[in-house]
């Protein structure tokens, strides 16, 4: 490297110089900025857009139905509130706080949807139905700021709620992906196709591991516990995968113990890791991205937040199972490695705590456009009407029910706006990463591509 | 060459067997009943009686290969018998699959699980009371022995020897009592053994080979094999999946080809000139745009573009839905054919470009950035060539290697990628094939387009790769393929 510390460099470690040259790209700035408003009205959304208020007296009582788990309520007159089912803005209070947006998502408003047109545009006229004056214009704290859907959804509050789920899962199916990705990545990396070694024993034992764990999955499906739900087609995925892995595991630890049987049992057998991760590399790429997801979803009954989690995590592990990889190919040969091997420290030591700090920067990157990537991948499938159930919403589903009908582009512009700048975010975020972690644009090491840039503009000019 | 040919090619025909593999032992787990869904597919068969629908099932799941096991090997217990994939009703052969688990002795499961099953059939059909039928049919979804044993009990503990029915369902009464004893006494330890069955004939050997002789094809009644190009039969229409797909395949790679070629001759200039420009402020804005255009979602600028330009409320300028040859007068000349589908050209064309063009285009300034300090620019420029020549001959033919690489790339994915733009448009694509596929679980089409589509990227790959031997001899010396 071109790098020549100077004697501030000195002192700072690289992770603080990185963030500092991060935090030097404006869009990197704006980006961070977008993403926190992006998760925290994610995170708050049951509370910034519900219709049960946040606190409401009744007949001398206190109730918070927005902040309650609690289904139903009886007041001491024996009324009943459902939280769930009351309109709540047809009720009497004695004194009342409304969420900050009193609609829940996909809940119907009569009076601003099938009863007097289908839609209604956030400028148009919005009513409600006084119980002892009949229609009036409804108030500005009702009223629906982004317009409503076919049936009176309010859009504002299925953007809310949809950024809880397209944060949520693409947040999971990215922490999914990494996992997977570096934990193959960097053992196919690190040990290449000589370096791993397994004695007989383990290898014998997990085989058998595997083999008892096929049976008991595929073969016996063991994990059905209970017989009423034998005949439901939902199998219980969870609890076979865990009994496996628990198998896999102990199979390891017989293994080891094998090892006290004589010499045989101890012989090193040499895993080609590296080649193995190649062909399973291969065969996802080799499937075009998002034909492999939904023909992945197809596969799953009802599909919900954990399935959807699953099978994005599942198919976006390898770019940065790639990166990885190829870093942890250059790290391995540096002499600082050599040196903490001749101080005879293991192998994982190695690995995890000298090597993969020093190689993850890529992935780092490939994670954060990785995440824009996922929440278009969860958006399309929602818009295709695979995604989330009905009943929850979600951007690509707000947009979908917007193609049905051309005259509300309302349902198209919002939700495809808070997509377009979260996706945005995370290409900024990519994009400053990519420059930060980038050794040449250190400072004291001459900026290479800016400088023989601005050279050539020169030499052209010239 | 020819070696790193070879190489190349041992390396892709493992994965493409482990691809078809893949997909096929997966999408053969999909939920559900694929027979039912057959029989839903033409609609009018569903009123014949309940033995003219037996042998149709029947029938269909040999058209479809369906009594057959899955694969070559299965892992099972030791219990388990070779035939009961043979039990055509899913939800049958699931409780009897699970009732052999809980007991471990198949021939009492046989016997009790049919004339259980009979019974309770019979029952539904018959003028029994409510109460009976409720019973039954919770009956027969339990696998649980000591629970089975309270509800049989409940129901004809008074009555073991006598019936409570009609003398024809009263026969299978009687068996299926009498078998649930030998069923409770079955050796249950024996399911706990596995056991490794092996399948001469199977699905997927029939998926591959066809019926027939393997080698030759003779001798074949449903299937000719996927070597032989017969796909097998989409459930949903209830085509053989080959031609169904040949009609598709049409439109996809034209909508595709043709807008990497008009994304290529927009972004080629402008990703060149924006190298050029390399972080001046024509750079700057046309870089911001880019990558914002690059962020839009293709579906919702495909929504948003139909929603302005073939809306009444706005601009009707184009038509909503795809072109369709047959609405056309039959004696409409190709010319007349061709004019009547522009219009519907335009907007899929224009979803199509944007996407692949804002990648390009930021992709060949790079490239371009990469090339310009080299020696033999400056060698051009001393020869007193034009900026023009030198940036468009010179420094954009050599920055076109990466570009090779990525056109394999977006060959194939927009098979993939066009899935959103053929939905939103209705062009009859193979993207929109598929998720009518999946919709309805059509298996067999799944399979087949995640198959094909990951033959068109290995052979993508191939070529991309082969190019940048050919172009650098470099990479075909070297042994390492990482």
């Amino acid at each position: 490297m071109t790098a020549r510390p100077s004697s501030t460099l000195a002192n700072q470690s690289p992770w603080r110089l990185r963030r500092k040259y991060f935090l030097r790209a404006s869009s990197a700035r704006w980006a961070l900025i977008i993403l926190a408003v992006f998760f925290f009205t994610g995170w708050l959304a049951p509370w910034l857009a519900n219709d049960q208020p946040w606190y409401i007296q009744l007949n001398g009582e206190h109730y918070y139905p927005a902040f309650s788990t609690q289904k139903v309520y009886t007041t001491p007159e024996g009324e009943v509130l459902r939280l769930a089912e009351t309109d709540w803005k047809r009720l009497k209070f004695e004194s009342v706080i409304w969420a900050p947006i009193p609609y829940a998502p996909g809940k119907t408003d009569r009076w601003n949807g099938y009863l007097n047109a289908p839609y209604k545009g956030p400028f148009d006229a919005q009513y409600f139905q006084h119980p002892a004056a009949g229609k009036q214009a409804l108030s500005w704290r009702f009223r629906h700021w982004l317009g409503t859907g076919r049936n009176g959804e309010d859009v504002l509050s299925g953007v809310i709620h949809g950024t809880r789920s397209s944060m949520g899962i693409a947040l999971g199916a990215m922490l999914m992906a990494t996992l997977v990705g570096l934990l193959l990545g960097s053992l196919a990396g690190f040990y290449g196709d000589n370096r791993f070694r397994w004695s007989r024993g383990i290898l014998l034992g997990v085989a058998l591991g595997a083999f008892g764990g096929f049976f008991l999955v595929f073969g016996r499906k063991a994990w059905h516990w209970s017989s009423a739900e034998a005949m439901e087609n939902e199998t219980n995925w969870g609890w076979g995968l865990l009994s496996f892995l628990l198998l896999l595991i102990l199979g390891g630890v017989f293994g080891k113990a094998s090892e006290k049987l004589g010499r045989w049992w101890i012989a090193p057998v040499r895993l080609p890791l590296d080649a193995s991760m190649l062909r399973l590399l291969e065969v996802f790429h080799a499937v075009p991205h998002f034909v492999l997801v939904i023909a992945l979803a197809a596969l799953i009954v009802t599909p919900n937040w954990w399935s959807l989690v699953l099978v994005l995590g599942i198919t976006s592990w390898t770019n940065i199972a790639r990166l990885v990889r190829a870093e942890l190919f250059r790290v391995r040969e540096l002499d600082y490695l050599e040196a903490a091997r001749s101080l005879g420290l293991s192998n994982s030591q190695l690995l995890w705590r000298h090597a993969l700090p020093n190689a993850i920067s890529p992935s780092i990157v490939a994670i954060a456009f990785g995440v824009g990537s996922i929440i278009l991948l969860e958006s399309g499938l929602s818009f295709l009407g695979i995604g989330l159930p009905p009943d929850q919403v979600s951007w690509g589903q707000l947009i979908r029910s917007g193609q049905n009908d051309f005259s509300a582009w309302w349902l198209v512009v919002f939700p495809g706006l808070a997509l377009l700048f979260t996706v945005l975010a995370f290409n900024w975020i990519g994009e400053a990463m990519r420059d930060a972690f980038d050794p040449r644009t250190l400072p004291g090491s001459k900026r290479v591509t800016e400088t023989t840039e601005e050279e050539v503009i020169q030499d052209i000019q010239s | 060459m020819l070696v790193y040919v070879l190489r190349r090619l041992m390396i892709a025909v493992p994965v493409m067997v482990a691809i078809s593999l893949g997909a096929f032992l997966l999408m053969n787990a999909m939920p559900g009943d694929p027979v039912d869904r057959w029989l839903a597919s033409g609609g009018n068969t569903l009123k014949s009686s309940p033995a003219a629908l037996q042998s149709e099932k029947q029938r269909i799941r040999s058209q479809l290969g369906l009594d057959l096991p899955l694969f070559y090997v299965s892992l099972a217990s030791w219990a388990h018998p070779d035939t009961l994939y043979k039990v055509t009703n899913a939800k049958k052969r699931i409780w009897m699959g699970r009732l052999l688990e809980n007991s471990g002795n198949w021939a009492a499961v046989e016997r009790f699980g049919h004339a259980a099953w009979a019974y309770a059939e019979g029952v539904q059909h018959s003028e029994q009371g409510e109460y009976l039928k409720k019973r039954l049919s919770r009956i027969v979804q339990i696998s649980d022995l000591s629970e089975m044993r309270q509800h049989l009990d409940s129901l004809y503990g008074k009555a073991s020897n006598g019936c409570l029915l009609s003398t024809d369902l009263c026969a299978h009464q009687v068996i299926f009592l009498e078998a649930f004893d030998n069923l409770a006494s079955g050796s249950q330890w024996k399911t706990w053994i596995p056991w490794v069955h092996f399948h001469r004939e199977n699905r997927y050997h029939r998926w591959l080979f066809g019926d027939g002789n393997w080698w030759t094809g003779k001798g074949g009644t449903h299937s000719k094999g996927l070597l032989r190009g017969d796909w097998g039969w989409s459930i949903r229409t209830r085509e053989p999946v080959g031609s169904r797909l040949m009609g598709r395949i049409g439109w996809s790679v034209f909508f595709t080809l043709l807008g990497i070629v008009l994304a290529l001759a927009i972004s080629l200039p402008l990703g060149a000139w924006m190298a050029r420009k390399a972080n001046r402020s024509f750079d700057r804005w046309t870089g911001a745009l880019v990558l914002l255009l690059y962020s839009i979602p293709v579906f919702v600028a495909a929504v948003a573009l139909l929603m302005l330009f073939a809306n009444p409320d706005y601009f009707s300028w184009f038509p909503v839905a795809f072109f369709d040859s047959d609405r056309l007068p039959p004696q409409a000349s190709t010319w007349d054919k061709l004019l009547a589908l522009l219009p519907h050209l335009v907007l899929p064309l224009v979803t199509y470009i944007y996407g692949a063009f804002a990648f390009l285009s930021r992709t060949i300034r790079i490239a371009v950035i990469e090339v310009l300090p080299a020696n033999f620019i400056q060698t051009a420029r001393a020869k007193g060539l034009s900026e023009p020549r030198i940036l468009f001959r010179h420094a954009l033919r050599n920055a076109l290697l990466p570009v090779v690489t990525i056109l394999a790339h977006v060959l194939p994915a927009a098979l993939g990628g066009s899935v959103l733009i053929e939905s939103i448009f209705s062009i009859p694509g193979m993207g929109r094939e598929m998720v009518m596929a999946v919709g309805y679980r059509d298996y067999p089409v799944v399979i087949a387009i995640v198959t094909l589509s990951g033959l068109f990227s290995i052979i993508g790959y191939l070529l991309a790769d082969l190019t940048y031997a050919w172009a650098d001899p470099r990479i075909r010396l070297s042994k390492t393929s990482a």
